[in-house]
């Protein structure tokens, strides 16, 4: 571009700078938000890395059901390019101090892989000392120097834990298991390995924690990473192969003699006398027991093998959460990428054809003149590049400075590392600069490739009005000259009016997308706590007499239930929550309807009734089977027998029957779900905590926590929204009203001339911006509600189902700002109707 | 009788032409046109002798060929034995006439197939001689014809006598542009609009070529044409010798680059630019323009040089207009009624700079015009009617800008 040229072009857009910002502004607009909710993104990913490095979280982890023996640690360690292995122990209990208590693991400390993070005292240094996670002490008020007073056991492996004195909090500590709050898992409570007693376990472990060599420091959420330990599962997998009938031989030859043991003992019982001088035991009785331990024998003799799990990172649940959580930050910015792209390329469309229309003299004086197309091209092309690249540069600045730091700063709150390390990816960055060069470039090409086709005499002659020619006769009679004209005017310059339509939709659709994402959000809390849940609390207990008659003395009504947690398998292992009881019983409290029908599903016993969110993600139905392990060891596969609608939770529900019948024992009860019937619910938490066997007493809203992240990050979007809508409106608008009013500039002076007041000219103006209002507003509702759809859509999780229909106070919130803002900028530019010089016309 | 009648009024009309018109120049073009209509003919010439060089050269003529750069010795050819013999002579049916043997106009594109040539004969010699060429209806010309043609002669000797007139009909000039038998055809409706029907002109250096005509005649559409703005539908056009005729569009436009100038009636500026970065603007297109200074300073904006079009009055922006025009050193500059727009005062001062272009600095200008008077400061004044070339006239005496009067 020549020098006087390249002036030409700048002041070119200096004169149209409203046009160019506005270019900016929607280019920022979509860079910021693209980029913005990407960087997020990547650094929630890039943080929670960086964190499970500093604190050298395990690569794999190693469960077996039968522990892991030291050979088969030593064995694993031999597997070349394993970098470190180390043995946990743990065991799960309930820890009190007075009567308050808390539901726990007991996990011994590793000393090199999963480091904990202490924030607050020390770790424990002999074994009198324990640290707890925040959770704990969140839950219980408990504090550093507060004793735990004992902990009681609640898994089998309880036998293998010596700790029966008493703890002192030393420290609190984040341990990367748990890195994700929002993920409900049961805390830990940290002790030294000897509390544990090894020898009792012949030095066996229940978790080895391994890490890679080549994994080291590479960003965990990659392919690249997922690659380089894909090989050590499945080296170690292959490894259980040969390890595991060792192991079980080994258990048999223990039990075996255990039970060799108890025989020499029982036979030794019958040689001694009690005190009464009758045999300890009677003949029958040593039959019986002999018979039972027979029994037994013949039961370990068909032991079936055991198994380890070799779990990687998505074996994790905060882990799989974090992969979740950046997931739908990534959905919401692919929906963003669409609409930007769309109104981005529609506003630069418009402003450079506009433009070029009014300058449509100019353009064929410099071709008159002898410049080629492209030189007349580059002006033009000069306008839309720098203004697309300048907001995307701007929008590269806020989408790292602004929007990343501000959507981190609200994650901070739902996991235990620090998330606000903003973070910049080069590549998407440059891909989406790119891009908007690239549209800026195709969108002036299409707005000038007509004009520069045509010839330089007809360029400057004057313009015939665009449209097509209709007898007078095809046009509504009925309607006003005025009306008719509005009509003629949009016909002919239908260009500008569509964008105007779809600018005010976009503003429209961006209000609509807030409030839909809030009322869905709200409205699946709503229908949850409405339609599905209909008891007031649960709680948790050894079952005994007592307790149901301390309920019913309490004026409350309740039914018996079974509930455990479980794991469950149909791609990928998730945790989930099993109700077993009387199914028309449990409907009465926890409505199970079905999904499709939304009548109460009949009792079964061919199986479980699965929540509708799990059906949909898994693309499961009646009669697919999926496994499920309840208390970590006993799995079985079960079939679907129906699925029943529900918004928050994870939980399954089978008849008594069905779980007999898969899990071969009858589930025992350990839980009422109650209705409280107008009984005090303060003064029943107090006194049912010492009914005997009391363990815990959950309301039912408690689930509503699960929300707390979702609501504060649609909080947070709704008024994104409102501002990027209202900054859109505020320029975009701006804009093609002022290209309206400069098109119409002679005709409104012309009217002014011949008497029409300055109230009459706007009115004839405004009545074309109410109808794209209209227009606008009815796209925008529809467009609104189809994209809100899809975030609503993509931000479901396997325990979360948000209330997807259509918000009418969405649409009412978005119709009625759209047209505040309308009506706002329309005030502030017709007022250049006043200023129009009447003089004007005739040069 | 009717004829008769007519010729009489012919004659009368001859008469005024001649008595009553001020300009000779006019009066000897308008008294051909009258025999041209009334003996309904194709075409027609006035030729004067230039006494230095002893050759005719066609002052005035009509019709489709571009005789204006053909002088012939005195002596030859029909119209030269005429001038040289002072007698008439008629050739009535040329295919049959032995006399004959081809004339100027069959060599510029029109067949002769009957002519009459008649001297202008002063008090004491031949100075020209007045002839006309084939009839419309394809009849022959005859004897009463012949005498209409003498008459006129007569009496426009006999003026030319009483006012005085120096033929100074200037050097042969070198042509710059050629149109030759240029036709242009628009699509209208179901079929084509012939816009221009066979046009043959020639433009030549450093002159002064006014082009008069009706709206609708033709005259933007040639201008557009020569212009490099508009493609010939067949035809021939040649530059410097070069063939225009079927150029691409980027030839077209390095055309237009390096070899013309605009002036637009509605002046074009471009709003952001100032008077002095308008004219850089266009001078940064070629490789050896004169400098932009130079050319607000010859167009008398020196002082203005730094303002915006927006802050200039029509004239003024006209004459940045002109500079723009001029700073390429254009071959060809076309100026579409650059004073339409523009009062008589500015008009004239914008003539004036054209005017100076033309005379002192060797510009070529073809301008296109309804205003008449204008014409009167060409060289050459080319009227056109109906997609055809009516006539063209060489001023023997170009007013100067500041003597035009309208």
């Amino acid at each position: 571009m020549k020098k006087t040229q390249l002036k030409d072009a700048l002041r070119n857009i200096w004169k149209q700078k409203v046009s160019f910002l506005s270019i900016v502004v929607i280019a920022l607009l979509g860079v910021t938000t693209f980029l913005g909710i990407g960087y997020s993104a990547d650094a929630l990913r890039k943080n929670a890395s960086a964190a499970y490095n500093q604190q050298n979280f395990r690569d794999l982890e190693v469960i077996s059901t039968r522990l892991l023996t030291p050979e088969d640690l030593d064995c694993m360690r031999a597997i070349e390019g394993v970098a470190d292995i180390e043995p946990v122990w743990q065991t799960a209990g309930n820890a009190y101090i007075g009567e308050e208590h808390a539901v726990v693991t007991v996990i011994s400390l590793t000393e090199r892989i999963n480091r904990l993070n202490v924030t607050e005292g020390r770790l424990p240094q002999d074994g009198t000392e324990c640290a707890i996670e925040r959770k704990i002490a969140d839950e219980t008020g408990w504090k550093i120097g507060d004793q735990i007073e004992w902990i009681e056991m609640t898994d089998l492996t309880g036998m293998f834990y010596d700790g029966g004195a008493a703890l002192t909090i030393t420290g609190i500590a984040e341990h990367p298991d748990h890195v994700s709050l929002a993920v409900p898992e049961t805390p830990y409570l940290f002790v030294r390995t000897e509390l544990f007693n090894l020898d009792e376990m012949d030095g066996c472990c229940m978790k080895a924690e391994i890490t890679v060599q080549k994994a080291a420091n590479i960003n965990r959420f990659t392919t690249h990473y997922d690659r380089t330990v894909a090989n050590f599962t499945a080296e170690i997998e292959t490894l259980s192969e040969e390890r595991i009938p060792l192991r079980d031989e080994q258990v048999r030859t223990l039990y075996f003699r255990q039970l060799d043991e108890a025989e020499a003992a029982l036979e030794q019982l019958t040689h001694e006398l009690t005190s009464d001088g009758e045999p300890a035991i009677s003949e029958e009785s040593y039959a019986a027991a002999v018979e039972a331990l027979n029994e037994q024998r013949k039961t370990i003799e068909e032991l079936q093998p055991g198994k380890w799990f070799v779990l990687d990172g998505h074996g994790s649940p905060s882990f799989v959460q974090l992969i979740i959580g950046s997931g739908n930050l990534k959905s919401l910015e692919m929906t963003f990428s669409l609409l930007f792209v769309l109104v981005g390329a529609l506003v630069i469309y418009a402003t450079v054809s506009k433009m070029i229309d009014e300058q449509r003299t100019l353009v064929g004086t410099t071709k008159a003149l002898g410049f080629f197309n492209r030189e007349i091209f580059a002006k033009y092309l000069l306008f839309g590049l720098t203004a697309a690249v300048l907001g995307a540069v701007l929008g590269v600045i806020l989408a790292r400075f602004a929007l990343e730091p501000f959507v981190l700063k609200g994650y901070n709150a739902y996991y235990t590392y620090d998330t606000s390390a903003s973070t910049v990816t080069v590549v998407p960055t440059l891909i989406v600069v790119l891009a908007a060069a690239l549209l800026a470039v195709a969108a002036i090409t299409f707005a000038c490739i007509r004009l520069l086709r045509t010839p330089a005499v007809q360029l400057m002659q004057q313009q015939v009005p665009a449209g097509k020619k209709t007898s007078a006769r095809s046009e509504k009679q009925h309607l006003t000259l005025y009306s008719r004209l509005i009509l003629r005017n949009i016909r002919t310059d239908l260009k500008r009016v569509l964008v105007t339509v779809a600018s005010v939709a976009g503003c429209c659709a961006l209000v609509v997308i807030g409030f839909t994402l809030k009322a869905a959000v709200d409205g699946a809390i709503k229908n949850q706590y409405t339609s599905v849940v209909n008891y007031d609390a649960k709680t948790e207990c050894e079952f005994s007499d007592e307790m149901e008659d301390f309920l019913k003395e309490a004026g409350v009504e309740y039914i018996p239930l079974f509930d455990r947690n479980i794991t469950y398998r149909v791609t990928d292992i998730q945790v989930g929550e099993l109700f077993c009881g009387d199914i028309a019983e449990i409907q009465s409290m926890y409505r199970l309807n079905d999904w499709k029908t939304g009548q109460p599903i009949a009792p079964t016993d061919d199986g479980v009734l699965i929540q509708r969110r799990l059906a949909e993600i898994y693309h499961l139905d009646v009669g697919s089977e999926i496994g499920i392990t309840v208390g970590g060891t006993n799995a079985a596969m079960v079939p679907v027998a129906g699925i029943y609608e529900n918004y928050i939770g994870r939980v399954m529900v089978m008849s008594d029957a069905a779980y007999e019948a898969r899990f071969g024992s009858a589930p025992t009860k350990n839980a009422f779900l109650l209705r409280l019937n107008g009984a005090d619910e303060t003064e029943l938490k107090t006194k049912i905590k010492n009914v005997i066997g009391f363990i815990s007493y959950t309301p039912s809203d408690a689930d509503k926590e699960l929300f707390r992240s979702a609501t504060a990050v649609v909080n947070a979007i709704v008024v994104l929204f409102i501002v990027m809508a209202a900054i859109m409106a505020g320029v975009v608008l701006t804009n093609l009203t002022n290209i309206y009013i400069m098109q119409k500039k002679r005709e409104l002076t012309i009217m002014r001339i011949n008497g029409f007041t300055v109230k009459e000219v706007i009115g004839y103006c405004t009545r074309e911006t109410v109808l794209t209002t209209i227009a606008g507003v009815v796209l925008g509702l529809a467009l609104g509600s189809g994209i809100a759809y899809r975030i609503v859509r993509s931000m479901e999780q396997s325990f979360l189902r948000f209330d997807r229909g259509i918000s009418l106070f969405a649409w009412l919130i978005g119709a009625a700002l759209t047209i505040v803002f309308t009506v706002i900028i329309n005030a502030v530019v017709l007022r250049k109707v006043k200023k129009l010089k009447l003089n004007d016309v005739a040069s | 009788m009717a004829e008769e009648k007519r010729f009489a009024k012919a004659t009368w009309q001859i008469m005024e032409q001649l008595l009553e018109v001020d300009n000779l120049d006019d009066a000897l073009s308008g008294s051909l046109e009258i025999i041209v209509n009334t003996l309904n003919s194709e075409a027609g010439a006035i030729w004067l002798v230039d006494p230095k060089t002893d050759r005719l050269s066609p002052m005035f003529h009509i019709g489709p060929a571009d005789l204006s750069n053909i002088t012939v010795e005195n002596g030859l050819g029909i119209e030269g034995v005429v001038t040289k013999t002072g007698k008439s002579i008629m050739i009535e049916d040329a295919a049959n006439d032995a006399r004959f043997d081809g004339s100027v106009f069959d060599d510029n594109g029109l067949f002769t197939k009957t002519m009459i040539c008649v001297p202008l004969n002063n008090l004491h010699d031949v100075i020209g001689c007045v002839q006309i060429v084939n009839k419309k209806d394809g009849s022959l010309y005859d004897a009463e014809e012949l005498q209409l043609c003498e008459r006129m002669a007569s009496l426009a000797a006999i003026t030319i006598d009483e006012k005085g007139l120096t033929v100074d009909l200037g050097e042969q000039k070198e042509v710059l542009a050629s149109l030759r038998n240029v036709i242009k055809e628009f699509p209208s409706g179901d079929g084509v609009s012939r816009v221009l029907k066979g046009i043959n002109l020639d433009i030549y250096k450093n002159e002064f070529v006014v082009v008069l005509g009706e709206s609708g005649c033709g005259k933007s559409t040639m201008m557009n044409i020569v212009g490099g703005m508009d493609f010939l539908t067949d035809g021939k056009l040649l530059v410097e010798g070069k063939d225009f005729s079927h150029p691409t569009d980027a030839e077209l436009t390095q055309y237009r680059r390096e070899y013309i100038g605009f002036i637009f009636q509605a002046y074009n500026l471009m709003p952001n630019l100032t008077a002095l970065e308008n004219v850089q603007f266009i001078a940064e297109l070629v490789k050896d323009p004169m400098p932009a200074e130079e050319a607000i300073e010859k167009v008398g904006l020196k002082d203005r040089a730094n303002n915006y079009p927006g802050q200039m009055s029509g004239g003024q922006q006209q004459r940045v207009s002109i500079a723009r025009a001029i700073v390429k050193r254009p071959k060809l500059i076309f100026a579409d009624e650059p004073t339409a727009a523009l009062d008589y005062t500015t008009s004239i001062e914008v003539l004036s700079v054209i005017e100076d272009i033309v005379r002192n600095q060797g510009a070529t200008v073809m301008m296109v015009t309804h205003n008449p008077e204008i014409a009167k400061m060409a060289d050459r004044v080319v009227k056109m009617r109906n997609g055809r070339i009516a006539s063209i006239k060489k001023n023997l005496h170009p007013l100067h800008a500041a003597e035009l009067v309208w």
